[in-house]
C-alpha cells in the first residue's frame, strides 16, 4: 500500500485561512473549523504560500530568513512543515498542470 | 439567531478494496440511523477505498453480513478514495490502524480525524460527549492519543478466514449500533409544528442559556418520565415560553414502539434513567445550534458569587467539570456544568441543566437536579464573566494547584478547542481575543482534588469587573 508521496521541488503550495492573530512572530490561525499556532517559522511559510509559492521557493525562502535547522537537512524540515500546514488546513498543495 | 442551517455531519469509511469492511459499515450505519430518525441530510455516511477499482461490486461476505443485520446491500458500487472526498469529510472511520495510518500518510487533511471502529467503540464507551457533531473528531483524537486505545479487534486466527470475515461482521453490526446511539440524539431535528408552549403535565418548557426548548414526554410511563424529567430541570423550567426547538421523549418497554418512535426521531428508550441521560445531550446540542454565531459558548463549567460574577472553568468533556460544578456548587452559584454561553456584553446566560452522576447503587450515571444535589443557585440580575480558567486535572500534584498566566495566542490555542462553533462567530478569533483580553487573560490551573480549587475563587472573582 506504500507509494512516494513526496513533493517536488516545483510542486506549488498554497496558504489559506479564515481569521488571524499575530504577536510576536508567531501566528494563530482559523482555518475551516481548525485553529493552528504557528511557531515563528511556520507563520513565515504561511505568510509567504499566501499567493503560492513553489517547495523550492518557499525552502529558499526559509533558508534566507531563519538559517538550516540545526538537526536534518532543509529540504526534508520545509516538506515536514509542509505536511502539517496541509493536514491542518493552512496549506494546500496545487494539483500539477 | 435561528436554527443553524442543517449542515450533515459527513462521515467516511475508509479499507483497502472498498468492497468489505467499509461497506458493511456504511450500509448498517445508515441502516441504524435511518432507523433513528436520522437521513443523510444530517450525517452522510459514505465510503471509499485506497485502493478501490472504480465500480467494483461487494464481496459475498459482506453482502451476508449486511443482510443477516437487516441492513440493504442494494446499489452499491465501490469508489476510489480521491482529495476531493478527504476534503469533503468531517470523521474517517477505517478498517485498520495500519489503513488509519496510510491514509493520513497519502491525505493529511484526515490526520487526527480518523478512527476504526474498535477506537470509537471503546472511546464513545466511556465519555458522555456533549457536543455537536462536528466536534466530536478532535475530542475523540485527543483521548484517543492520551489513553492508548487498541485500534482493532481481536478476531480468530487469519487462517479461518471464514469465520474470522463473519466476526469482523458481528464487530462492525455492533459497533455501528453503538455510534447510531450515541449520534441520533446529537442530530435528529424533529419538527418544531407548534410553536406554542407545552400545555399539559406530560409537556414542558426549559431554558437553555436563553434557549426555550420544548419537552415533551410519551409512551407507557410518560407520567413518570415527565415527573422525572422535571425533577432534574427543575432550576431550568420556564412557563409561557415559546419554545424555539423541541425534544420527543419516550419510555416504553414495547420494543416495537421504540422501533416506531425512533424512526420518526423521537428519542426513545426502554427506562426513564437512559431518557435522561440521552436528553441532557439533546437539549444541549440543539440550544447550541440555536444559538449558533450569537454567543461564544465554551465547553466550561460557571460559578457565580453573590454578586453575580461568574468565572468559567474550560475543559474538554468527561475531564471533570461535572465534578468541579457539583463541588464549587455548595459554595459559589451554580450556572452550568457543561456550556457556558457569553454574550458580546460579557453576560453570562445561565444553564443549570441536570449533573451526570455516577449511582453508588447501579454504577450507572444518573441525571441529578442541581436541587437534590443542593447546589446554590445563581443570584438573580446580570451575571457576568470575570475570568476564564483553562483547567486540568492531575492527581499527581499536591493539594495546591498550579496557576499559569498563558501568552495571548497559547491560551487562545487551548481555548479555541472548547468552543463551539468558532467559525461561525463574527469576527472569530477576534472575538475570541476581545473576551479574554476584557477579563484579564486566561489562566491554566492544574488540580488534584476539584476542592483543592475552592481557596482559588476569591482571587479568581475579583478578576476584571
Amino acid at each position: 500500500m506504500s507509494h512516494d508521496y513526496r513533493l517536488a521541488d516545483d510542486s506549488v503550495v498554497r496558504s489559506h485561512w479564515d481569521d488571524a492573530l499575530e504577536r510576536g512572530g508567531e501566528m494563530l490561525v482559523l482555518a475551516g473549523n481548525d485553529v493552528t499556532l504557528l511557531s515563528p517559522i511556520a507563520a513565515e511559510a504561511a505568510l509567504a504560500a499566501r499567493g503560492g509559492i513553489t517547495v523550492g521557493d518557499l525552502e529558499r525562502h526559509l533558508l534566507a530568513e531563519f538559517g538550516a535547522p540545526d538537526e536534518g537537512d532543509t529540504e526534508s524540515a520545509v516538506r515536514a512543515l509542509v505536511d502539517t500546514l496541509v493536514g491542518r488546513g493552512v496549506m494546500s498543495v496545487e494539483p500539477a498542470e | 439567531m435561528g436554527e443553524v442551517s442543517a449542515t450533515a455531519f459527513r462521515v467516511l469509511l475508509v479499507d483497502a478494496t472498498n468492497t468489505g469492511r467499509s461497506v458493511a459499515g456504511e450500509r448498517l450505519l445508515r441502516k441504524h440511523l435511518w432507523a433513528r430518525g436520522v437521513g443523510r441530510d444530517r450525517i452522510r455516511i459514505t465510503s471509499a477505498g485506497l485502493n478501490a477499482e472504480d465500480g467494483a461490486s461487494m464481496q459475498g461476505i459482506a453482502r451476508d453480513v449486511i443482510e443477516a443485520h437487516g441492513g440493504s446491500a442494494q446499489g452499491f458500487a465501490a469508489r476510489s478514495l480521491s482529495a476531493a472526498m478527504v476534503d469533503a469529510s468531517d470523521l474517517f472511520i477505517v478498517g485498520t490502524g495500519a489503513e488509519r495510518d496510510e491514509l493520513a500518510r497519502r491525505h493529511p487533511r484526515a490526520r487526527a480525524r480518523s478512527f476504526t471502529l474498535a477506537e470509537l467503540a471503546r472511546l464513545y464507551g466511556d465519555i458522555d460527549l456533549v457536543a455537536p457533531l462536528h466536534e466530536h473528531a478532535p475530542i475523540l483524537e485527543r483521548r484517543r492519543l492520551e489513553r492508548g486505545v487498541p485500534d482493532d479487534w481481536t478476531l480468530p486466527p487469519w487462517e479461518q478466514l471464514d469465520e474470522r470475515a463473519r466476526a469482523a461482521g458481528d464487530r462492525i453490526a455492533e459497533a455501528a449500533l453503538g455510534i447510531a446511539d450515541i449520534w441520533a440524539p446529537l442530530a435528529a431535528v424533529a419538527a418544531l409544528n407548534d410553536a406554542a408552549p407545552a400545555s399539559d403535565a406530560s409537556a414542558c418548557v426549559v431554558d437553555a442559556f436563553g434557549v426555550p426548548v420544548a419537552l415533551h414526554c410519551g409512551g407507557a410511563v410518560r407520567d413518570e418520565l415527565a415527573a422525572a424529567g422535571r425533577r432534574a430541570w427543575s432550576r431550568c423550567l420556564v412557563e409561557d415560553a415559546a419554545p424555539e426547538t423541541r425534544v420527543d421523549l419516550m419510555v416504553d418497554p414495547d420494543l416495537d414502539v421504540l422501533a416506531e418512535a425512533r424512526a420518526r426521531g423521537m428519542l426513545a428508550y426502554p427506562d426513564v434513567d437512559h431518557a435522561l441521560h440521552y436528553l441532557s445531550s439533546a437539549v444541549t446540542v440543539r440550544a447550541i445550534e440555536q444559538r449558533v454565531g450569537s454567543l461564544v459558548m465554551l465547553h466550561a463549567a460557571g460559578l457565580a458569587s453573590p454578586e453575580g460574577d461568574v468565572v468559567g472553568f474550560v475543559a474538554p468533556s468527561g475531564t471533570g467539570k461535572t465534578t468541579l460544578a457539583r463541588t464549587l456548587g455548595a459554595h459559589y452559584g451554580y450556572v452550568t456544568d457543561e456550556t457556558l454561553a457569553i454574550d458580546a456584553g460579557r453576560t453570562v446566560l445561565p444553564y443549570p441543566k441536570p449533573l451526570s452522576v455516577l449511582g453508588a447503587a447501579t454504577l450507572t450515571k444518573e441525571q441529578w437536579g442541581p436541587e437534590s444535589l443542593d447546589l446554590l443557585p445563581v443570584p438573580r440580575g446580570r451575571l457576568r464573566l470575570t475570568r476564564l480558567a483553562l483547567v486540568e486535572r492531575d492527581p499527581t500534584l499536591g493539594d495546591v494547584p498550579r496557576v499559569e498566566e498563558l501568552p495571548l495566542l497559547h491560551g487562545l490555542a487551548h481555548l479555541a478547542e472548547q468552543v463551539s462553533y468558532l467559525s461561525k462567530l463574527p469576527r472569530q478569533l477576534h472575538t475570541l481575543a476581545d473576551l479574554v483580553e476584557s477579563v484579564g487573560g486566561l489562566v491554566r490551573i492544574r488540580y488534584r482534588e476539584a476542592r483543592d480549587l475552592l481557596p482559588l475563587m476569591p482571587d479568581l472573582l475579583a478578576g476584571e469587573r
